[in-house]
């Protein structure tokens, strides 16, 4: 069951509504599938998620980035300062709404996911993991023409208990 | 007449979020309060009652449920309206939470025009 739902579509989408609606950024998939962000200052979200299947969403972007989206988000002027704590609280919420929006997306479907609170830290090139076992679909996109930025989704099937 | 907002997130940076969506959707407060839980914003409710609570779910110390749970049953917050704002769209929940006493709920990621939908029907 869990093979005919067409995450990567689903991720894309939910990547979608949420830049558009919420941080008025324009997100566009990237061609070349070996964009990454190769900023050495960078900022990973990542938030968890348990039920008929178990996994993560990451987000990764420069702090660069990280910082214009939270201006963004804030409704600030782009000379404007942000605070550290501003922007890892607007990742944390990127991070929430993309996680919620797939799952709204997987609602009346076999799936059903309950989420974890997001977390996020900063550091140099900073990449997700890849468990074993777990599939991943992963989006490439520029912000705003822009800004490199990879949004991850591991999954697998749970563990029965 | 004088239209009061109090806003519960425990996110600061949520509360500026919903504060930026509401200048976008054109409406007008004039008092907006801001709590970091439930627990905050009933200490403040029981100072100042508001027409409408904008209420988080998941929160620390006292969450959304709770939260209309104890306004429910507060005789100078009869008239208050509370919307719940949540990233959790199953419509059970929603069901769950409209049952318990909330008025409306919005889910994230929102638009401008989303809340000049949910919220305009109360400000009359």
């Amino acid at each position: 069951m869990i093979s005919e739902i067409c995450f990567d579509e689903l991720l894309i989408k939910s990547a979608k509504v949420v830049f558009e609606t919420m941080i008025f950024m324009d997100i566009a998939e990237s061609c070349d599938p070996d964009t990454v962000n190769t900023s050495p200052e960078s900022i990973l979200g990542s938030i968890t998620f348990k039920g008929s299947i178990e996994g993560r969403l990451s987000i990764s972007c420069s702090q660069e980035c990280g910082r214009l989206i939270a201006i963004n988000m804030l409704g600030l002027d782009t000379d404007e300062s942000v605070s550290d704590e501003e922007v890892h609280d607007a990742i944390g919420e990127v991070v929430n709404m993309v996680m919620g929006s797939l799952k709204g997306s997987l609602d009346g479907s076999p799936v059903q996911i309950e989420m974890s609170i997001p977390s996020v830290v900063k550091g140099a090139c900073l990449e997700p993991c890849v468990n074993d076992g777990s599939n991943r679909v992963s989006f490439e996109a520029f912000l705003d023409g822009a800004y490199p930025i990879n949004i991850q989704f591991e999954y697998r099937q749970a563990k029965a208990r | 007449m004088s239209i009061s907002l109090m806003i519960v997130d425990d996110s600061v940076t949520m509360r500026r979020i919903i504060m930026r969506t509401m200048r976008m959707s054109g409406l007008k407060f004039d008092v907006i309060e801001e709590a970091g839980n439930g627990r905050e914003a009933l200490e403040k409710l029981n100072e100042t009652p508001v027409d409408i609570i904008l209420c988080d779910v998941n929160m620390p110390e006292m969450n959304g449920t709770e939260l209309v749970h104890e306004v429910r049953q507060m005789d100078s917050c009869a008239d208050t309206k509370i919307i719940m704002v949540s990233t959790e769209s199953s419509q059970e929940f929603i069901d769950e939470m409209m049952t318990s006493g909330a008025n409306g709920y919005i889910t994230k990621p929102f638009s401008p025009e989303k809340f000049e939908e949910k919220i305009s029907p109360f400000l009359n």
